[in-house]
């Protein structure tokens, strides 16, 4: 089990000792996480030789990857569709919800140029209810009806949200600053 | 007199042998080196029981090199040989420099980064650095009574790629073996937080002469974490003196004093500012030509007139509480680093930003220094179970250069270290074999507007129809926050040579002429230092190996995979007991690939143990 050859690279969840489900107990997480970075960080092997300094930096970086991957939802979603074979190459935003794109998009074009912070403030608001529902969404479909062709479509808007609400936080941070 | 340890033929060197090791704070102004004895960190004085050494290094034309103390005080006698502040320059080019038409030097414009022409010849930031750190070296070997086994130097936290492989280059040219490049506020975090023993998150807020760095730090069950770094690497302590001194040329009526008077004003601003820290109000008497009228400075007036200097900190530690999804109410404590947070009016302005008074048990000086010796002794492998662990981030994001001078960053700012990455890029001409790559590091979206740190060159990719080829570049940036970058070919699995060609640093060979100039000129042998290196370093490996096969040697290793490492360990331990400095390394090497996958099932093993230790625990 070597991270230099990908075919026996273990799986995120696998490394970090968790089910592969949504609903992961983020306490266990962290937690592994730091047991295994105690294991193998390059600080480790400070005074040690060659190979086992290059495997411990191979090592910790994958263990990095796999928490930050694992850490945030919307990410996690994303590699637990993919593990279940689901190639994103083939997936597209749902007609429907291309209407809606356009709409928020202008909004938050609006209240950006506007730099109003109430009003970015009252946007950020109502598109974290958004995302909240939609995370509600995407949890059923991963665990409940294991629809992974559905959630994938689900972590697309989810990612959508992601990329505006970061626009509107930049926006809020630079109209009170 | 010391006896001589032989070691029997076959044993590893008594294992649990303190290693000696320090940190070692390169600052721009000034520099200190620290060590952990008996237990506790501790400050290396030099023979008049001093800390401080001044970061100036004066060039003789007899070739001869003096450093700290006496060169600062007689800088005027020969400005142009005396180098101060020269952390400005490490990694730097030129035209990076904006203040060098103001500073005495002369400066030679060379690719990469700039140089400095002295009565002792041309010399590189490289250099000069590395003569802060021999002098460095010298007072702990001294103290410590033997040859140092590694050293922890400390950085910014805003430092990039080219600055810390340059930092990275002076310590190797000063004859230390650099166990870590430690980021100077996650050295305060240490610092403090083995004092007090803390759990949480704690900001550190760190003006420096030049630089602000500000780094939010978890500490959590011995592991610290910083979440976010961020800093305004043009905004530093000078800044406040340049306000005074504009403050006393106006009060003077002056508008353009010559050089001679500039620098005697500045040095009146900045111990005013220094005053300030101990007393309400300074009276200043100018100097003659500055018609010689005595003026007073009150603490009033000078926060009057660095308010919004000030401000202008709490920018960036408001864009790393909200990089590290924080609010200022769950911020435990604020330690304070570098000598400009002395100033009271800052304090009250830092306790006011953070809703509670700042930490500063620990004098601001040393603190970094403090935690680096610490870490150090850490890495040399002195403490047992009970030690910590650092994880930090890299401070500034890593792109490739796309069409149209654009940023495609690979590597996000923040991002926990070691980070590797891999990118997939294809050709876009038939029978295309070699391909560029720029490599830039920076938050802005124009190349231009990021540093650039190395042009990559892919050759050996197999001829194939336009687009066909998929080549992976995987970019890894380690611990001490440096860049490498390897590339291979994916549908036919060749291996696409690299070829660095590193922007703003030193090459292997500029740094190998380097190291021999200065063993000629210290009348030490090159071949005899270089042997030595080596030595230690396979030594190191014999030992790392002895104790991996008594730990695991039995549970993970065939028969005749055992046998193969033994014999690679004897061809090893017979070259250490020759001379030839070539069969050393190969020797080196081969143990080195025949423990490879060795290391890789020790390191598999080590983690399921320790997770199914945890899930135990916890039932």
């Amino acid at each position: 089990m070597s991270p230099n050859t990908n075919a026996t690279l273990p799986d995120y969840f696998t490394l970090l000792g968790l089910n592969p489900v949504f609903a992961i107990d983020t306490q266990a997480l962290d937690s592994a996480y730091h047991t295994i970075q105690r294991q193998v960080h390059p600080d480790k092997f400070a005074h040690s030789g060659g190979s086992e300094q290059r495997q411990a930096a191979q090592w910790a970086s994958l263990a990095n990857e796999a928490y930050r991957t694992l850490k945030q939802p919307v990410q996690r979603a994303r590699y637990l569709v993919e593990l279940r074979g689901v190639d994103f190459n083939d997936c597209a935003l749902p007609e429907g919800f291309l209407f809606t794109q356009l709409n928020l998009r202008e909004a938050v074009e609006k209240a950006r140029t506007g730099r109003n912070s109430g009003e970015l403030t009252d946007l950020k608001d109502s598109l974290q209810n958004e995302y909240t529902e939609l995370h509600m969404r995407l949890a059923g479909q991963l665990d409940g009806e294991q629809n992974y062709a559905r959630a994938a479509q689900t972590v697309l808007i989810l990612q959508f949200f992601d990329k505006l609400l970061a626009e509107v936080d930049d926006a809020l941070f630079e109209a009170e600053d | 007199m010391a006896l001589l340890n032989i070691a029997e033929p076959g044993m590893a060197t008594a294992p649990h042998q303190h290693r000696l090791a320090v940190g070692i704070d390169l600052g721009t102004t000034n520099s200190l080196v620290a060590a952990v004895r008996n237990g506790s960190g501790s400050i290396l004085d030099d023979d008049q029981g001093r800390a401080l050494l001044p970061s100036a290094v004066r060039y003789h034309g007899d070739g001869c090199v003096e450093v700290g103390h006496e060169v600062l005080a007689r800088a005027q006698e020969d400005p142009a040989n005396t180098i101060v502040s020269v952390k400005r320059f490490m990694g730097r080019g030129l035209n990076d420099v904006e203040e060098s038409t103001h500073l005495p030097y002369h400066f030679v414009d060379e690719p990469g980064m700039l140089r400095l022409d002295t009565a002792a010849g041309v010399k590189s930031p490289v250099e000069i650095s590395a003569e802060v750190l021999k002098v460095m070296r010298q007072r702990a070997e001294q103290t410590l009574g033997g040859e140092l086994a590694g050293a922890v130097i400390t950085v910014p936290a805003y430092f990039d790629d080219a600055q810390r492989q340059a930092t990275r280059d002076a310590a190797r040219l000063a004859g230390l073996h650099v166990l870590r490049l430690l980021n100077e506020p996650t050295a305060a975090a240490v610092a403090y937080g083995l004092d007090h023993g803390s759990e949480g998150v704690f900001a550190v807020y760190d003006l420096g002469g030049g630089t602000f760095d500000i780094s939010i730090l978890r500490m959590q069950r011995g592991v610290f974490e910083v979440l976010a770094t961020n800093g305004d690497s043009a905004l530093g302590g000078d800044d406040f003196d340049r306000l005074v001194y504009a403050w006393l040329l106006e009060q003077a009526g002056m508008e353009t004093p010559d050089i001679r008077e500039a620098r005697e004003l500045w040095a009146i601003a900045r111990h005013a500012k220094e005053t300030l820290s101990e007393q309400q109000q300074t009276e200043i008497v100018l100097p003659q030509a500055l018609d010689g009228k005595p003026i007073t400075l009150s603490r009033e007036t000078f926060a009057a007139l660095t308010r919004e200097l000030l401000k202008k900190t709490f920018t960036p530690v408001r864009r790393a509480l909200r990089d590290a999804a924080l609010s200022i109410d769950e911020i435990k404590g604020v330690v304070l680093v570098g000598g400009a947070t002395r100033m009271p009016h800052l304090r009250d302005a830092v306790a006011e930003f953070f809703g509670q008074a700042p930490l500063t048990d620990l004098d601001p000086d040393q603190v970094v220094a403090l935690g680096a010796a610490i870490q150090a002794d850490v890495l040399a492998g002195n403490r047992g179970a009970d030690d910590w662990l650092l994880l930090d981030v890299i401070p500034l994001s890593l792109g490739i250069e796309t069409m149209g001078g654009l940023v495609e960053k690979i590597i996000p700012r923040n991002a926990t270290l070691p980070v590797a990455r891999a990118q997939e890029f294809t050709t876009f001409k038939d029978g295309q074999t070699a391909m560029s790559l720029h490599v830039v590091q920076g938050e802005r979206e124009l190349v231009t507007d990021c540093r650039s740190l190395a042009r990559f060159e892919l050759r050996g990719i197999p001829p194939m129809a336009a687009g066909a080829a998929r080549i992976r570049v995987t970019f890894q940036v380690d611990a001490d926050g440096l860049l490498s970058v390897s590339a291979r070919e994916q549908t036919s699995g060749v291996e696409a040579a690299v070829t660095v060609k590193p922007s703003y640093c030193l090459s292997d060979e500029e740094v190998a002429r380097m190291l021999t100039e200065s063993h000629a000129h210290a009348g030490d042998d090159a071949q005899s230092r270089a042997w030595r290196e080596q030595q230690v370093d396979a030594q190191r490996l014999c030992d790392a190996t002895r104790s991996a096969l008594a730990e695991d040697g039995e549970a993970l290793l065939s028969d005749a995979e055992r046998r193969a490492i033994d014999e690679a360990l004897q061809a090893l331990e017979s070259a250490l007991a020759g001379t030839n400095i070539q069969t050393l390394k190969q020797a080196q090497e081969q143990l080195n690939q025949l423990t490879t996958e060795f290391a890789a099932r020790r390191m598999n093993n080590s983690i399921q143990t320790a997770l199914s230790g945890r899930s135990v625990a916890e039932l």
